[in-house]
């Protein structure tokens, strides 16, 4: 059976009252629900917190799901509707720490790179782009870095991306390639233009 | 093709989501075009670079956690002593009901409007809120996952209160428990 056709009966025998139904759509999409999660926030307790509450979401609603929907778009549209509500609710308290990202994080990649392991280290300077992409990422717009984050870290379709942010899939294609660039700009004035060549 | 044109479409190129149509005229400017060439190169590499970024594993309490919480929406059986967490729930929903059945009589009694219109509906959308927020500061303990889930189902993402949803998480007893307190209400009100 396809996967999505495996998804469609776990949902029916869920809208049952089927629990252990559900706890293998769980099994399913915990780790895609939580990367994305993580991405869009930063920080994994939150994103832990924002991917149960988006189970706990779609299990309530789970008898108004259609099922011409694939259930992992639904499942992240939920997702997104969550996470982008935590970051406006985050943004209108007042903070004392640096919007930019884990401190201890970037602590460790700053050390990485600044270490003097002799010679081009591969470990180092992957993790060193990779904190620079975790900090730009932070700089995009939310409608920007949801679109990097399901496209590019996920792997989401075009289609799907549609779906989840409810826009037509041209304009997945015009966002996606304006939120690439101005990632790209982000990356450049950070000064981090040679690790991208 | 011009670059200008081009680069616009480069992004989708790489995905593979332009039409053949178009990727041959792309794939021509490229043959003739250095500048469009490195563009892409460097695109590539952008997306190369995102993709390396790791990802992390759910902690071993995630699925335990929502699993717990998921069977309290549903209300089944759970260990432990039930009574003071289900009279702590039928008092929360008989509290939801009754500030939605007053709230709503209050709201429409100067409308001449049947059903409720978009402001009241967020009117009782907020007071819901407003008992979220009451609720995670109390400590309720063995009753708090049950009455968080009647919460969520109250607030499920269709935009008014489904209170509908509340009373039937309700056994039926309480169910009538809940009818007496609001006829009460009703009389005194």
């Amino acid at each position: 059976m396809a996967r999505v056709d495996e998804d469609l009966d776990l949902v029916l025998r869920s809208k049952k009252g089927e629990i252990g139904a559900f706890g293998e759509l769980v099994d399913r999409y915990q780790s895609l629900v939580i990367n994305f999660c993580y991405r869009m926030l930063g920080n994994k307790e939150d994103a832990e917190d924002i991917a149960q509450e988006a189970f706990l979401r779609a299990f309530a609603a789970i008898g108004r799901f259609q099922p011409r929907a694939k259930f992992s778009t639904w499942l992240l549209t939920i997702a997104k509707n969550l996470t982008l509500n935590l970051i406006r609710n985050e943004r209108r308290r007042p903070k004392g720490v640096d919007a930019v990202g884990s401190s201890e994080d970037t602590l460790q990649a700053v050390d990485l790179a600044a270490s003097d392991n002799p010679g081009p280290d591969r470990v180092a300077l992957r993790n060193e782009r990779a904190e620079y992409v975790r900090r730009a990422l932070r700089e995009l717009s939310e409608t920007h870095r949801t679109i990097i984050v399901l496209r590019d870290f996920e792997g989401v379709t075009y289609e799907e991306i549609a779906g989840i942010m409810g826009c037509r899939k041209g304009t997945v294609k015009s966002r996606l390639s304006r939120a690439r660039e101005q990632l790209k700009q982000i990356l450049i004035r950070c000064e981090a233009s040679d690790l991208f060549r | 093709m011009r670059c200008k044109r081009a680069r616009k479409e480069l992004s989708a190129y790489i995905d593979g989501e332009v039409s053949s149509r178009k990727r041959t005229r792309i794939e021509n400017h490229l043959a003739e075009c250095s500048d469009c060439r490195q563009y892409t190169e460097s695109l590539l590499s952008l997306v190369e670079s995102v993709r390396d970024v790791d990802r992390i594993d759910p902690s071993p309490e995630f699925r335990p956690a929502t699993m717990r919480r998921i069977r309290a929406l549903v209300k089944l059986p759970a260990p432990g002593p039930a009574f003071a967490p289900r009279l702590a729930l039928a008092l929360v929903a008989c509290l939801v009901l009754a500030v939605c059945v007053v709230g709503w009589i209050v709201l429409s009694a100067d409308r001449a409007a049947p059903g409720p219109t978009e402001e009241e509906i967020f009117a009782r959308v907020a007071i819901v809120a407003e008992l979220a927020d009451i609720m995670e500061t109390e400590t309720l303990e063995e009753g708090s996952d049950e009455i968080w889930s009647i919460v969520y189902t109250t607030e499920a993402d269709n935009g008014g209160m489904a209170v509908e949803d509340v009373v039937a998480t309700l056994s039926s007893s309480e169910q009538d428990q809940l009818r007496s307190a609001l006829l009460e209400m009703v009389k005194e009100g």
